[in-house]
């Protein structure tokens, strides 16, 4: 059987640009990388364990980007076959001690950031500014003034429709929007714009810690009042449009971990 | 004070939980989520900034953020047509979201560890808490699985995911013919003995010992013999340790014990399927359970 030899595995998607982007990145940086599908990266694994001890191999750092779940329409033993890969990926992911981003936990491929935006920030901090709705059909008061979004594709609704399962919340007025991709202990902001004294670096690896994130987009809406930021959204796989401005910050900070 | 049963209302478990937990006097409303998926619902996150509602064949229910809930929440979007699918998929999702900010008691609170599915990851987790844990591999390579059966003999082919899969004994001359593109699978050790079922409500400890010819007990048609036991203090410390960290206030575990007496500790179950356990023992679960959720 085939054994990789290339120095960082990237489980991605076909269609990923983040992906074809830091390959890129970090083949002209002299690292080679090679992209795989769950399948292949299942069949390369070996986890032995006895007692105590446990072995992983490949020993090779590992990039994991979001994986599309299996087609919940297709037949019952592709469903079960999906499920074994993930959990072999998963399980040598989280064990091994080679370097991984973003290292899978006991929760999972996403560990603790959830599709909820309102409990994101009920893990993160223990508190939440707005509540959010999830409904169908039973609209929460006052829903004229949230911003809601479609279950079934994560688009914004302006006007639901009946039927639709649907998630609602209320954020203050915002006079823009920060983001900062964060990277362990590094934060890479992607405005420049004036927030007093509120250290938007430190509160965004603070949230990511706390979500059990090494590598993760912060989104903060800056409210129009003057009044503290709002966590808007955390995404567990950063896409390569989101890092555009600070790319080669990002890029270098990954492969100074994978490839150190 | 109320407790909420939330899953199906054809689920065998959750139907001895209610009937037992009545019996015992309790105060349970069904959630069911077939009714619930067929008309308007809402759900407040975090579940005490608002009011929630479902309606199940009409009636509406306004969830107590503060009441007790057994949760036993299944997926059925895999094998639903859309709309429906998605509509489902949604709907427990937002149930899961609903029932981590509920102020009242969890059995389980969604949000605990979720290594049961990765059971490679899920043994060396429990081998790391000081569970005696068979020898495992996890491979598509065939010398590396014939070595690692040569070794101790005989092993048990098991699933790798949540999925109940039929366990079967193998030896290294099993995979003479695999080829990597049949893999990964998962081999643990073969250890002979009786079975001992755990199940732990919070500091609540019930133990069975089932004994059993076959590779697996569960598997229709075998004849077993199921007695009440107990089980070493230092274990029983060490389920309850193991459960809380996970965030887990209820949970099944299975052992194998040998001729020595060894606990070798097969897994440690989420979401119990404890009904027939408690039938054996006289609803002494469901009481452990119902005192959890009305403190």
């Amino acid at each position: 059987m085939e054994t990789p030899s290339e120095q960082i595995l990237i489980v991605d998607e076909a269609d990923d640009v983040f992906s074809t982007m830091f390959e890129d990145y970090a083949r002209r940086h002299g690292v080679t990388c090679r992209r795989c599908r769950l399948d292949e990266v299942a069949r390369w694994v070996t986890i032995e364990q006895e007692g105590c001890a446990v072995s992983v191999t490949p020993r090779t750092s590992l990039l994991l980007r979001p994986l599309r779940s299996v087609d919940a329409a297709s037949d019952e033993v592709l469903r079960w076959t999906w499920g074994e890969w993930f959990a072999t990926v998963w399980s040598a992911a989280c064990i091994t001690s080679t370097p991984v981003i973003n290292r899978p936990g006991p929760w999972g491929w996403a560990n603790r950031a959830p599709f909820s935006a309102a409990l994101t920030e009920w893990r993160a901090n223990s508190s939440v500014e707005s509540a959010e709705a999830f409904w169908r059909d039973l609209a929460p008061p006052e829903a004229e003034a949230m911003l809601h979004q479609d279950l079934s594709n994560w688009l914004p609704l302006d006007d639901p429709p009946p039927g639709a399962s649907v998630r609602s919340r209320a954020l203050p007025k915002c006079r823009g929007w920060e983001q900062v991709i964060v990277l362990g202990n590094e934060a890479f902001r992607v405005t420049s714009a004036d927030l007093g004294g509120w250290e938007v670096e430190s509160e965004s690896i603070g949230t990511a810690a706390r979500l059990g994130l090494d590598f993760a987009t912060i989104s903060w809406g800056i409210p129009a009042d003057g009044a503290k930021p709002v966590l808007a959204r955390v995404s567990a796989f950063p896409s390569f449009y989101e890092c555009i401005p600070v790319w080669n910050d990002v890029a270098a900070a990954l492969l100074r971990r994978l490839a150190p | 004070m109320t407790i909420y049963a939330v899953g199906l209302d054809n689920d065998k478990t959750l139907l001895r939980f209610i009937t037992t937990a009545m019996d015992a006097g309790a105060d349970v409303s069904l959630v069911n989520l077939h009714a619930v998926a067929r008309e308007g619902w809402r759900l407040m996150i975090p579940a005490a900034h608002g009011q929630s509602v479902v309606y199940g064949d009409g009636d509406s229910l306004t969830l107590d953020p503060a009441a007790g809930y057994y949760m036993r929440l299944v997926d059925l979007s895999p094998v639903l047509p859309e709309p429906a699918s998605g509509a489902w998929r949604s709907m427990v999702t937002a149930f899961s979201a609903f029932l981590e900010t509920v102020t009242g008691p969890v059995v389980n609170r969604p949000g605990s560890q979720a290594h049961n599915a990765a059971k490679p990851l899920h043994e060396w987790w429990l081998s790391q808490r000081g569970f005696q844990v068979p020898g495992a591999l996890t491979s598509s390579d065939r010398t590396a699985i014939q070595a690692f059966l040569a070794r101790h003999g005989q092993g048990i082919v098991k699933a790798l995911s949540g999925m109940r899969g039929t366990a079967q004994i193998v030896t290294a001359e099993s995979f003479d013919h695999f080829e990597p593109i049949q893999g990964p699978v998962h081999v643990q050790q073969y250890v002979s003995g009786y079975d001992v079922r755990v199940h732990a409500v919070g500091n609540d400890i019930h133990a069975e010992k089932i004994e059993s010819d076959a590779v697996d007990y569960r598997d229709r048609g075998v004849a077993s013999k199921h007695t009440a036991t107990t089980i070493p203090d230092e274990l029983a410390q060490r389920i309850v340790s193991a459960s809380a960290e996970m965030g887990l206030a209820f949970t099944g575990w299975d052992f194998k014990v040998d001729a020595e007496g060894r606990f070798w500790c097969l897994e440690a179950n989420p979401m119990p399927g404890y009904d027939v356990y408690d039938r054996r023992c006289g609803g002494n679960i469901t009481r452990s359970i119902v005192e959890y959720l009305t403190p």
